[in-house]
């Protein structure tokens, strides 16, 4: 090894006298710093009170939903000490200059993920202007006595003055200055680096910044609802268009069910129905979406006139998706023209899909037109609707393991009996591969050959049903769907065995417990497979053991993890207070 | 789990990750500053600003081996904003009070200093930092987050450039033969 250079040299002793410090200088130095740090902590307090009392407030209801009780505590003292340094001054913007990642393409928010995905995968959210669009790079600006939510307290703590030029945002979302949005932000583990979730669809469209305000979301994260009343004020504010945007927003929720046929509610979108009627414009948005969520009667309450006027303008449609839209909900009206015054419109809509699917040479797009237009048509002709979609079922077959299943959909409603076995034996087949399958389709089987074939597929300890995919799937089926209750009775016994028998994966036990509780029932069987996943809460799935903590926490009304990421220590602790109370 | 750098303990919040900090990098800074700032400014002061701009943003260093290149950034920054101030000042009692010609008063080697102050940032950091707290190789390059070879090589590096720029100061074992 190289000596290391003498500090006895000319040279190396001059430097050694000019740049040594001495002990008691550098004390000098830590104490000044310290002190420094005291004076600007008091300083911060005295001038933010009453702005930081907001802040706060929003902080605190994240730390204290549910009962306060000790599980609060134990998720508190497992988190680390807030950084006291950053002031927030409200009067002082916060500038950021996130640059726009190159890709273009957008594909990445084809599938919106949903303002629930967003916060628990958030470490905060916050609420910012975009001031500036120049070479790429986008400058927001937040202020934080704006409507800022702090998802935690680490947000407080951001740096208030800095670029972060790895931040990536997609510029496929068509950013405008003057834009007001929130902004999903997740603090990169390694780096450190502030990050807007999922490359930049922090920006969700028009819901979150246009439609809801800050105590809907709150609504929404606290009480996983938003009331009658307040869905009825957003329809009249900004049209039926609320309805898709409450819908997007809610999907997340697997206990959420459709609130539209309140009277409330109903009232509001009748009201939209008279009001676009009587505009003389098109200036009254989506009147497909109101439509399909009227009720007959109040169909036949709206005015003469303005039923006139509605048709009217259908019949103006051409474009055959619209056409289709519209008619989903006019169809299941009558008026003064008969029980089915829309069987030739939908007659007609068949008929331009099957050209197009054709002309389309079967694709996918034209396959889901076509299906859906004869699903409209099984009301009005339903014995040559059967036959075409056994037609396509059987002809996709071969090419396709999508296709046919498809086609199974609606045939399970008209030719219920013959679509159950061909189901099955679909399902049957393709279980020794594990392909993609519908698990929904099975759970809505009556016969008892769709049943155990249900049942034989969530005993099967190979198939994972604990996926997003599948989870979604069961929700569907036995959460959300008009008959999901009268499934759900069905397999009441079975998923009650299930929960109390070991489940090769957690993420496995975390959907069947998702399920118990989206369906309001309880937890006894469950309890020692429970502590079985609690007591290896060291293991390595902690997102999923989260999500199972989280949701036992909810039901047991305490104090549940916050709404970002937990870490492995609040994981822990919270899954140790959760046996505490179980073992009681 | 490894145990947390100071640097990671003030990024959580930790306070006593700070006074660590201050104790590592504080004695370097000091030197660096008094180099930098403009006479009649406190380079001690200067030193906790730069700690405290760094408590406020603990978050923007990316890791503790950049820390050091950080503290001197922002360091090298209040220093030019205390001589623009200090220069202001200085007009504004220019005005009220003609200078004299009285000598400036003595200031510790500032041959040296001046030297130092020349050299390039990474050859400047390496000797204060080896020299102002009496560091081994092996401490110097743990504080920068560089290799031992490469702390030894800027070391030699700068003290080379020093002699030169002194007029032919040798160093007994700088230049292995």
């Amino acid at each position: 090894m190289t000596p290391e250079i003498s500090q006895s040299d000319p040279l190396s002793e001059r430097l050694r006298r000019a740049l040594t410090v001495p002990d008691a200088t550098l004390d000098r130095l830590v104490n000044g710093v310290s002190e420094s740090c005291k004076r600007r902590r008091r300083q911060r307090v005295l001038s933010i009170a009453a702005a930081a009392l907001g802040l706060v407030a929003a902080t605190a209801w994240l730390l204290t939903q549910g009962n306060g009780s000790e599980s609060a505590s134990v998720a508190r003292s497992a988190k680390a000490p807030a950084l006291e340094a950053p002031s927030i001054d409200p009067d002082d913007p916060v500038v950021w200059d996130i640059r726009a990642s190159l890709d273009e393409g957008g594909s990445a928010y084809d599938e919106e993920p949903g303002i629930g995905w967003l916060l628990e995968e958030s470490d905060g959210v916050v609420f910012g202007e975009v001031k500036r669009l120049q070479d790429g790079l986008i400058r927001f600006e937040v202020r934080f006595s704006q409507p800022t939510w702090l998802a935690q307290q680490g947000l407080r703590s951001l740096p208030r003055d800095g670029a972060y030029p790895e931040v990536s945002c997609s510029r496929a979302l068509s950013w405008k200055p003057g834009e007001r949005v929130w902004l999903f932000l997740k603090r990169h583990p390694e780096t450190k680096q502030l990050e807007v979730v999922r490359d930049g669809s922090g920006k969700i469209e028009a819901p979150l910044y246009d439609l809801f305000e800050d105590a809907d979301i709150r609504d929404v994260v606290r009480r996983r609802r938003l009331s009658d009343e307040r869905l009825a004020s957003l329809i009249d504010r900004h049209g039926a268009e609320a309805i898709l945007y409450v819908e997007s927003m809610m999907s997340w929720l697997p206990e959420w069910r459709e609130p539209w046929g309140t009277p409330v509610l109903q009232a509001a979108i009748q009201n939209q129905l008279s009001r676009f009627a009587a505009a003389g414009s098109e200036d009254i948005p989506y009147p497909a979406v109101a439509l399909r969520k009227l009720q007959p009667e109040r169909w036949l309450a709206l005015p003469t006139a303005a039923r006139e006027e509605i048709r009217r303008r259908f019949e103006a449609i051409e474009e055959p998706w619209s056409r289709l839209a519209w008619l989903e909900g006019l169809h299941r009206f009558r008026d003064a023209r008969g029980d089915a015054p829309y069987a030739p419109d939908v007659t007609a809509l068949v008929a331009r899909a099957e050209a197009d699917f054709v002309a389309g040479g079967g694709k996918t797009g034209y396959r889901e037109r076509l299906r859906e237009s004869l699903r409209l048509s099984l009301a009005h002709d339903r014995e040559r609707a059967v036959a075409r979609l056994w037609e396509l079922t059987h002809e996709i077959e071969e090419s396709s393991f999508w296709g046919p299943i498809q086609f199974l959909e609606p045939l399970l409603q008209a030719d219920r009996e013959r679509a159950e076995a061909e189901l099955v034996r679909m399902m049957g087949r393709d279980r020794p591969r594990r392909r993609p399958l519908r698990l929904d389709l099975l759970a809505a089987c009556e016969g008892t050959a769709g049943i155990e074939c249900f049942q034989e597929w969530l005993t099967d300890e190979d198939f994972d049903f604990g996926s997003m995919t599948y989870l979604g799937q069961l929700e569907r089926a036995l959460v959300r769907d008009p008959d999901a209750d009268v499934r759900f009775e069905r397999f009441r016994d079975f998923f009650r065995r299930l929960l109390g028998a070991p489940q090769p994966s957690l993420s496995r036990f975390v959907a069947l417990v998702e399920i118990q509780l989206a369906q309001g029932e309880d937890l006894a069987p469950a309890v020692d497979q429970l502590r079985r996943w609690l007591l290896r809460a060291d293991g390595e799935d902690l997102e999923t053991l989260a999500r199972l903590v989280r949701r036992v926490q909810e039901r047991l009304g305490v104090q549940p993890l916050l709404w970002r990421d937990p870490t492995r220590t609040e994981v822990i602790a919270a899954a140790k207070d959760l046996l505490t109370r179980l073992m009681r | 789990m490894p145990p947390s750098s100071p640097l990671e303990c003030l990024q959580r919040g930790d306070l006593r990750g700070l006074e660590a900090i201050v104790r590592q990098h504080g004695p370097a800074l000091l030197r660096f500053l008094e180099r930098q700032a403009p006479r009649g400014v406190d380079s001690e002061d200067l030193v906790q600003d730069t700690f405290l701009v760094l408590l406020k943003n603990a978050r923007q260093v990316q890791s503790p081996e950049r820390l050091a290149a950080y503290l001197r950034g922002v360091a090298r920054r209040l220093a030019l904003e205390a001589a623009r101030k200090s220069q202001r000042r200085r007009r504004l009692l220019e005005k009220l009070d003609p200078p004299t010609d009285a000598a400036p008063p003595d200031e510790p080697d500032d041959e040296l200093m001046a030297a130092l102050a020349l050299l390039d940032p990474p050859l400047e950091t390496v000797i204060d930092i080896y020299y102002s707290r009496d560091l081994t190789y092996e401490q110097g390059a743990a504080l920068l987050g560089i290799s031992r070879a490469t702390f030894q090589s800027r070391l030699r590096r700068g003290l080379a450039e020093l002699r030169r720029r002194l007029g032919g100061v040798r160093s007994s074992q700088e230049n292995p033969s």
